[in-house]
C-alpha cells in the first residue's frame, strides 16, 4: 500500500470518474442491483445483461460518491464484460486492486471494493443462491 | 509497628512548573475576537511533542480534527506516568499507603471536576468510559425506570448519534414519543419548533450545548428554563462545549450534563457525568458489580453513596489524574480566552473557505463554536481528505456520528476543520492551500455524464 493519499488519483483514475464510460441503465436488463457505502455516502445502482452461458453481456452503473468508488465501478464493469459470472464471483478483494492498478490507501478500501460486492451479490441474488436484500452496504 | 498511614491530603500530582504562561486574573478578559498570544501559542505547542513529528514526506503536521478528539500536552502524560509508576494502588479497599494515596487522589479528580463544571460537590460527579456512556447511563438508569407511554422525549435534529440512539431506545421500550425539534435553515434550532413540541407531556429533553458538526451554540440556559417550566427534565451533551467555553451546571441549571476527558486534552477511557443532586438521586446505576455496594447478601444489595454508586468495578483511576491534569492545563490558559481564540480561528477559517468557492454549512461566526463543516464544489470530502492528508493536513470528512443532520443538509458527508488551542491562522493558510492543491489534481474536464 502506498503511503500517500494523492497517488491514488491518477489521470486515468479521474478520467473514469468525470468521464465513465458504463454510466447508464441496461434496459431490458437481465439483473438489477444497489450498493452503499453508509460511511462516504457512496451509492451505486448496476444492471447487468447475463448470457445463456452465463457470460457478462454488458453491465452499466449509474451513482453517485467519491472519486475511488465511482471509477472504481467504471473500471470494473468494463474489465467483467465477457466474463464468466462464476469468474466475477471468485474475484477477491486483491484481483479487483489489481485491476484497478493503484494503491489504495487501506481507508479507503472500501470505497473500492463497493461494487465488486455488489455485482456478485446482484449475480447471487438473481441465481437464487442468496437471500434477496434491497442493497448491499460495506460496513463502516 | 508502623503507625496508621498518613492520609495524604496533597497527594494530587504537583503542578507542573514548566507550563509557561499563568493567566493574570487582575486583566480584564481577552478581547472579542481575539486570538491567543502568539508567544503563548508558542509555548502551548512545545507542551503538544505530537505537533513537531514529520507527516509524509517531511510535512508539518496541521491537526484540524479536535472535534473528535483533542491532542494531549505532555502534563497530562507525565502525570499519568507518575500516577502508574509511582502511586498505584486499587482505590477504595485497600488499608496501606498506596491505596490511601490513590483512593485521595481519584475522589480530588471528582472534586476537581465538580469545581470545573460547577456541579454542586464531588458526589455529583461520576466518571464514566465516555461521555456515550453517560448519556446512557441516563437514558437507561432514568428514562427506561421513569417514562411511560403518554410521556414524550425532545431531542433536536443536529444531535450526535449518542444524544439520539440511546432516546430511541428508550422511546422504543418504553413506549414514549421521540420529538425533534427542527433546524433553520443556517442550521440553528428554530424557536417556533421548540415551543410548539414542549408541551405538558415531554418528560425530558437532551440537547447538545455545541454541534459537532455545524458548531452551532444552542441557547441550553433559555432551553432548560423553559423545559423546567413544563417540568421536564434536561440532560445537556456537553462534550464539544466543554473543552472551549467556560460551562456551569449550576447556571445552565440542567439536571444532568455529560461530557469526555479525551476532547479536552485528557486521556481517552473517561468520561463524566455530572448534574444536580436530586436528578442524579433519582438516577440507577447502570452497571452493577464490585466498588458501587454499601452491603452484599446473599439475595441482595444496598448501592453505595453518589457518585460512587455509578462506577462499578475499577475505575478509570490513571485517565482521572490526566483528566484532572488537562482541567489545570485549560484553567491555566482560561476557558474564555480559549473560546475567543478557537471561535476566531472557526470565523478566519469559514472567510478564507467562502473565498475560495467552498459551501461552509452552520451559522454566522456569532452562533458558532470552534469548527467549520465545508464541501468543495465537485470534490467528495473523502477525496479531499485523501489528497490534504498528503499535506500533512488531519480533517475529518464524513457524516460525523450525525446522518439525520446530514440529511437536513442534503448531503451525504462533510469536510470538518476543527480547532484548538495550538492551532495558528498558518493552519489555516495550508488547508486553503491544499483545498486549491486537490482541485488542481481532481481537474479533468467533464465531457457530460
Amino acid at each position: 500500500m502506498s503511503d500517500s493519499g494523492s497517488s491514488m488519483y491518477r489521470q486515468d483514475i479521474l478520467e473514469h470518474y468525470k468521464n465513465p464510460d458504463n454510466f447508464g441503465t441496461l434496459e431490458p436488463h437481465t439483473l438489477a442491483h444497489n450498493g452503499e457505502n453508509p460511511l462516504c455516502g457512496d451509492t451505486l445502482e448496476i444492471t447487468l445483461n447475463l448470457g445463456d452461458d452465463g457470460t457478462i453481456e454488458a453491465a452499466r452503473f449509474e451513482g453517485q460518491g467519491c472519486a475511488i468508488s465511482q471509477a472504481a465501478t467504471d473500471i470494473l464493469l468494463g474489465r467483467i464484460e465477457e466474463m464468466e459470472a462464476d469468474e466475477v464471483l471468485s474475484m477477491d478483494e486483491d484481483q479487483l486492486l489489481d485491476v484497478l492498478g493503484i494503491d489504495v490507501s487501506p481507508l479507503r478500501v472500501k470505497c473500492a471494493c463497493l461494487p465488486l460486492v455488489t455485482v456478485q451479490d446482484g449475480i447471487e441474488i438473481h441465481r437464487g443462491t442468496m437471500d434477496p436484500v434491497d442493497v448491499t452496504r460495506t460496513e463502516d | 509497628m508502623v503507625p496508621p498511614p498518613f492520609l495524604i491530603l496533597t497527594a494530587r500530582l504537583p503542578r507542573d512548573p514548566h507550563l509557561k504562561y499563568e493567566a493574570d486574573p487582575s486583566q480584564d478578559g481577552p478581547e472579542v475576537d481575539d486570538l491567543l498570544d502568539a508567544e503563548l501559542v508558542d509555548a502551548i505547542r512545545k507542551d503538544f511533542p505530537i505537533l513537531d513529528r514529520k507527516m509524509r514526506e517531511d510535512q508539518r503536521l496541521v491537526y484540524l480534527d479536535n472535534a473528535a478528539t483533542s491532542q494531549r500536552p505532555t502534563q497530562v502524560v507525565e502525570a499519568m506516568r507518575r500516577y502508574q509508576q509511582e502511586s498505584n494502588a486499587n482505590v477504595h479497599r485497600g488499608i496501606h499507603q498506596l491505596a490511601e494515596e490513590a483512593t485521595e487522589t481519584y475522589e480530588q479528580a471528582h472534586a476537581d471536576v465538580a469545581a470545573f463544571v460547577g456541579a454542586e460537590g464531588m458526589e455529583c460527579v461520576a466518571f464514566t468510559k465516555n461521555t456515550t456512556e453517560a448519556i446512557n447511563l441516563v437514558a437507561q438508569g432514568w428514562g427506561l425506570t421513569n417514562l411511560e407511554p403518554e410521556d414524550a422525549i425532545l431531542v433536536t435534529e443536529l444531535e450526535h448519534h449518542a444524544n439520539l440512539v440511546p432516546w430511541q431506545q428508550v422511546a422504543d421500550r418504553t413506549g414514549a414519543e421521540l420529538r425533534h425539534v427542527a433546524l433553520t435553515d443556517d442550521g440553528r434550532l428554530d424557536r417556533a419548533s421548540f415551543h410548539d413540541q414542549l408541551d405538558e407531556d415531554v418528560a425530558l429533553l437532551a440537547v447538545s450545548q455545541v454541534s459537532n458538526v455545524l458548531g452551532t451554540v444552542n441557547p441550553v440556559e433559555a432551553m432548560t428554563e423553559a423545559a423546567h417550566d413544563v417540568d421536564a427534565r434536561v440532560l445537556v451533551d456537553a462534550a464539544q462545549s466543554v473543552p472551549h467555553m467556560p460551562v456551569d451546571v449550576g447556571e445552565i441549571g440542567c439536571d444532568w450534563l455529560t461530557f469526555s476527558g479525551h476532547k479536552m486534552l485528557g486521556p481517552t477511557g473517561i468520561g463524566v457525568l455530572a448534574g444536580r443532586r436530586e436528578a442524579l438521586e433519582e438516577t440507577e446505576p447502570l452497571l452493577f458489580g464490585g466498588e458501587m455496594i454499601r452491603r452484599v447478601t446473599k439475595d441482595e444489595a444496598e448501592w453505595a453513596e453518589m457518585p460512587w454508586c455509578f462506577e462499578a468495578g475499577t475505575p478509570p483511576m490513571t485517565e482521572a489524574v490526566g483528566l484532572s491534569q488537562a482541567i489545570d492545563y485549560v484553567e491555566r490558559i482560561g476557558r474564555e480566552a480559549i473560546h475567543e481564540h478557537s471561535r476566531e480561528l472557526a470565523a478566519r477559517c469559514q472567510r478564507r473557505l467562502e473565498e475560495v468557492g467552498c459551501e461552509v454549512y452552520g451559522p454566522a461566526p456569532e452562533h458558532r463554536s470552534a469548527l467549520v463543516s465545508f464541501n468543495v464544489p465537485g470534490i467528495h470530502p473523502h477525496d479531499l481528505a485523501s489528497i490534504i492528508d498528503d499535506d500533512g493536513v488531519a480533517i475529518r470528512a464524513g457524516h460525523h456520528c450525525a446522518m439525520p443532520l446530514m440529511d437536513h443538509l442534503g448531503v451525504a458527508a462533510t469536510a470538518r476543520a476543527s480547532f484548538y488551542i495550538y492551532n495558528t491562522e498558518e493552519d489555516i493558510d495550508v488547508l486553503v492551500n491544499g483545498i486549491e492543491r486537490a482541485e488542481e489534481v481532481m481537474s479533468v474536464e467533464e465531457d457530460g455524464r
